[in-house]
């Protein structure tokens, strides 16, 4: 049972469990950051093991020089014991120092993923917000039209199109859209941004931006549309239900007011535990859906990353992922707790 | 003597029904279960029968049999080489079905395993379980894929580890649920008294626990199964996991890498392993979907 | 002549179509409502009662329907029929004229509002008065139920106990000044001494404020202590309406009578309590002719045949039975 608590805001703050998910959300970043270490420099096989073996092998290096190598790229000190290793690496993270590329060699790793990730970061917003306001705006509608012809149809292309793996989806919108019928530029399109354009807040520049996201966005949406759609669904069913629902009826409320802040207002809170998922798994699909349309955002990269053996890139890529990730749980974890006064 | 080989024979009969009839009968009734159950057996059916019925084409032939529009003779057409492409689909869910099923067994012994554990043990077993669970959900799984499928130590060639590792994946989000099964029925009236009756851990286990906790276990799979293809296909897509030529990803992989995806003419070829792949998924779903009311009889739907 | 009436039920019946069939919930009920009076409609579970309390405010949920009847409203200046009301009609008249405290006050709060956003959102809907005025009027009703009005007032539902929620759902109901108000099962899932308390709270209404108070329960106690009049219920029909200490002290009805004496009492003698044999009908397919028959000890082969009509026996004292007189109680 919620109690009162008597004390300040900051007191409140370090007690209790918005404390206790972030204290959960560092050490989880902080064990898959040591998870990673472990695999990268620890297992046989590794990384960089691979790597000092191609230098010695094809670029005809010696141990020490192929060691010193990639030392340097992988930012760390290959001599020193474990432990200190360890601890160096804790250090060049704090500082941001993710290594440096293999393969585009002289480029730090966090220079090429702040190139990259910031389309990722849109087209995976841009796309969440539609796909989650659509959803539970139709979801809420079917609910109420329970039955009805619209229902059925909305409830089919639900069904079908979560089940379905979201990049089969990118290659049917190419192979119709593009190639069948003709109708998108599909080669244009490729990359984030055309050249020549300048970025900033001009017109040009947004509808650039817009225009090369098209394909990769109206993917995610379409994907991801139907499981909101469907979670709304069923929870405003049964939230319509509820007594509450009912008694609010008893009072003469409007429709209106009854729909939005009595229905929709209780049936969309389990939607945001989803959120949570949806953004890992959103985050997850990027690397195949970027790929597969050439978008120039951090799936891409890590994609290109493995295809050129660009170790200190995956890594770097891995690590930023799923801290975005795991960050952003934290917050859907906490707009719950806004919008729940149960839980707050 | 006689008495208990009646009972023994009472309680195997009794254990078919629960298992294999009243669900059979079950699926039946169940429009869109019985279609996505049909649709699987008749998948399964064509993995198996048709490497015997219509063996790979293996012969190239010349420039004016690439990408054939569907015949008689070549019902979903050819491929960049004039080869049935027919032939090629009906060998090429072998492998993504193994692992898909694979992994979906993997998935349930292991999330059931500690599930069970971290239920019945509880104090720092629990939280020990728990809190790896919770660590491998939070890490996006198709980037930790990626990532792994560059290493060297890991062979993604072979049906088995590649199902073990995706198990490893996927289990965490079926135990948490048959965990907290496993903490609301060790509260439950019926096991109370069952361990009154002193009728021994395991049986109640099997004839009390696990029944209940069929429909999610069995969802669980097919969910897992899913999983597994979404996760193969796509490494195959990416280029990551060499696979033979037949493999519906692999088909979907070359087109894209060589570029003849964006050839009008080789529509039928491209689509056919993506429409066998929809087709899996959709069913597996449909299916799923049978199998909630199926185990549950609280949701079965009414006359 | 001043009317006596404030509402009139004539000829109510109310079905819910499933899919085994239709269940009639409320069978051709005539039941008069006066002014100023406490009624308990009191019957066992799936009697139809709550069905009753639902259509007087025309709130029947789907798949009910009003089959037949009308439910006379003698407010204004012409009765009217509460179930010929067009949406917004209706949507003015509930809470104004009538309002209702739910069965399971558990749920009947919207879990992320306050209890004030409740009574604005009311007070709102029906045009009343500002902000300031109503909150004034809900500080006011607070404390008329015994809760702490500040405190309350800004709650939000998990924070207050069963027996709160309970006199908060009382003190909304009464906002707008209802003439009537539905009170289904309101000590249910309560703990005894909650019981009492609301009890309490039920009395003081009854005495300061002049309203007409509809209790709905299965509790005989309860209808004992705060009703005037008590209609008994069976299988969507009344069978014995009687004032309340003509029905515990003259009861006609064989079925009010099996009530009464399974009923354990604290300060009587310790008697046997004496259960009614055999269980409710299934409303799809009722029993022909009387619908209690069959567990009825007075039945003749007539009670198989023929429904009884409720007639009257004495003032204000009506029975269904074809046996009445031989009564004794």
């Amino acid at each position: 049972m919620a109690t009162s608590f008597r004390g300040g805001k900051l007191a409140r703050l370090f007690s209790g469990r918005i404390f206790k998910k972030v204290i959960k959300t560092i050490a989880t970043i902080f064990i898959v950051i040591s998870l990673t270490f472990l695999i990268i420099h620890l297992m046989p096989g590794n990384p960089i093991q691979i790597y000092i073996e191609f230098l010695m092998t094809n670029m005809y290096m010696d141990y020490d020089s192929a060691k010193a190598l990639a030392a340097s790229l992988f930012a760390i000190d290959l001599d020193a014991p474990i432990h200190i290793q360890y601890v160096e690496w804790l250090r060049g993270l704090m500082r941001g120092d993710l290594g440096v590329s293999i393969w585009a060699t002289g480029t730090p790793v966090s220079k090429m993923i702040a190139a990259f990730l910031p389309w990722t970061l849109f087209s995976v917003s841009i796309s969440l917000f539609t796909s989650f306001s659509v959803g539970i705006l139709l979801g809420m509608l079917i609910a109420y039209k329970r039955g009805s012809v619209l229902d059925n149809v909305l409830t089919a292309f639900a069904s079908v199109t979560s089940a379905i793996p979201n990049y089969l989806i990118g290659y049917l919108l190419i192979l119709f859209l593009a190639v069948q019928w003709d109708l998108v530029p599909i080669f244009a399109m490729r990359g984030a941004m055309s050249p020549g354009i300048t970025p900033g807040f001009n017109l040009p520049f947004i509808a650039d931006i817009f225009f090369h996201v098209a394909m990769p966005y109206l993917t995610y949406v379409i994907t991801t549309v139907g499981s909101w759609m469907l979670i709304m669904k069923s929870s405003t069913i049964s939230t319509l239900g509820e007594d509450y629902v009912t008694a609010a009826r008893a009072r003469g409320l409007p429709d209106r007011r009854i729909t939005f802040s009595y229905v929709g207002r209780n049936a969309i809170l389990p939607l945001f535990t989803s959120l949570a998922i949806s953004l890992g798994f959103i985050f997850g699909g990027s690397t195949l859906i970027e790929t597969i349309f050439v978008y120039r955002g951090i799936g891409f990269l890590l994609w290109q990353s493995v295809a050129n053996r660009d170790y200190t890139v995956m890594q770097g890529i891995f690590l930023i992922i799923t801290i975005a990730v795991i960050t952003s749980n934290l917050l859907a974890d906490l707009l719950y707790s806004r919008i729940d006064p149960r839980i707050r | 003597m006689l008495g208990d080989k009646v009972v023994q024979s009472e309680a195997i009969r009794r254990h078919i029904t629960t298992y294999l009839v009243t669900p059979f009968r079950l699926i039946m009734r169940n429009r869109a279960g019985f279609v996505g159950f049909t649709i699987l057996l008749l998948l399964v059916v064509m993995t198996l029968m048709g490497p015997i019925l219509r063996p790979v084409d293996i012969i190239s032939k010349p420039a004016e049999y690439r990408f054939l529009p569907p015949s008689w003779e070549h019902p979903l057409g050819t491929d960049n080489l004039g080869r049935d492409t027919l032939s090629h689909i009906v060998n090429g869910g072998a492998v993504v079905l193994t692992v898909a099923f694979l992994a979906g067994f993997f998935t349930v012994l292991l999330a059931a395993v500690m599930g069970m554990l971290a239920g019945f043990k509880g104090g720092i077993v629990d939280s020990a379980i728990m809190f790896v669970a919770d660590v491998i959900l939070t890490i996006p799984q198709f980037p930790l894929l990626t990532v792994l499928a560059s290493m060297r130590a890991l062979r993604f060639t072979d049906p088995t580890p590649l199902s073990l590792l995706l198990a490893v994946l996927s289990w965490p989000a079926l135990s948490r649920a048959i965990r907290s099964q496993v903490l609301s029925f060790k509260e439950r009236d019926f096991v109370e008294a069952a361990k009154a009756l002193d009728l021994g851990t395991r049986r109640i286990i099997f004839s009390e626990i696990m029944p209940n906790m069929m429909s999610y276990i069995a969802v669980s799979f097919i969910f897992a199964l899913t999983g597994a293809v979404y996760a193969q296909v796509g490494l195959i897509i990416l280029g990551f996991v060499p696979f033979e030529a037949s493999n519906w990803g692999v088909m979907i992989n070359r087109a894209w890498s060589f570029g003849t995806l964006y050839y009008k003419n080789s529509i039928y070829h491209v689509l056919s392993p993506i429409a066998m792949i929809a087709i899996l998924q959709t069913a597996s779903i449909m299916f799923s979907r049978s199998l909630e009311g199926i185990f549950n009889p609280r949701l079965r739907e009414k006359g | 002549m001043a009317e006596k009436n404030i509402l009139s039920v004539k000829n109510l019946s109310v079905e819910y179509k499933v899919g085994r069939g239709i269940v009639k919930a409320v069978t051709e009920v005539d039941l008069d409502i006066y002014k100023g009076e406490s009624v308990a409609l009191i019957g066992e579970s799936g009697c139809g009662k709550t069905t009753m309390g639902l259509a007087m405010m025309n709130l029947v949920p789907p798949p009910g329907y009003i089959k037949e009847g009308e439910i006379l409203f003698y407010g204004g200046t012409e009765p009217f029929n509460i179930l010929s009301l067009d949406k917004g009609d209706l949507r003015n008249f509930r809470w104004k004229e009538i309002s209702m405290v739910f069965q399971s006050a558990l749920n009947a709060l919207n879990p992320v509002m306050r209890v004030w956003d409740h009574i604005y959102d009311t007070a709102r809907a029906h045009g009343k008065g500002s902000p300031e005025e109503t909150k004034k009027r809900a500080l006011e009703l607070l404390e008329l139920v015994r809760l702490e009005p500040e405190r309350v007032l800004k709650a939000y539902p998990h924070e207050l106990s069963g027996g709160m929620k309970q006199r908060a759902l009382i003190a909304i109901s009464l906002l707008l000044n209802p003439k009537i108000i539905i009170l289904d099962e309101p000590t249910t899932a309560l703990d005894i001494l909650t019981q009492k308390n609301i009890l309490k709270v039920l009395e003081d209404i009854k005495n300061k404020l002049n309203l007409s108070m509809i209790f709905i329960s299965h509790d005989l106690s309860l209808a004992a202590e705060l009703s005037d009049r008590i209609a008994v219920m069976y299988a969507g029909k009344i069978v014995e309406l009687a004032e309340v200490y003509d029905l515990f002290y003259d009861s006609k009805h064989p079925y009010t009578v099996g009530l009464i004496r399974s009923v354990p009492t604290v300060t009587a003698e310790f008697k046997e309590l004496i259960p009614i044999p055999g269980s409710p009908p299934d409303l799809i397919s009722l029993p022909s002719g009387c619908p209690f028959h069959p567990r009825c000890e007075y039945a003749t082969e007539g009670c198989e045949e023929e429904v009884p009509e409720l007639i009257k026996v004495s003032e204000d004292h009506y029975v269904s039975c074809f046996r009445w007189r031989e009564m004794k109680s």
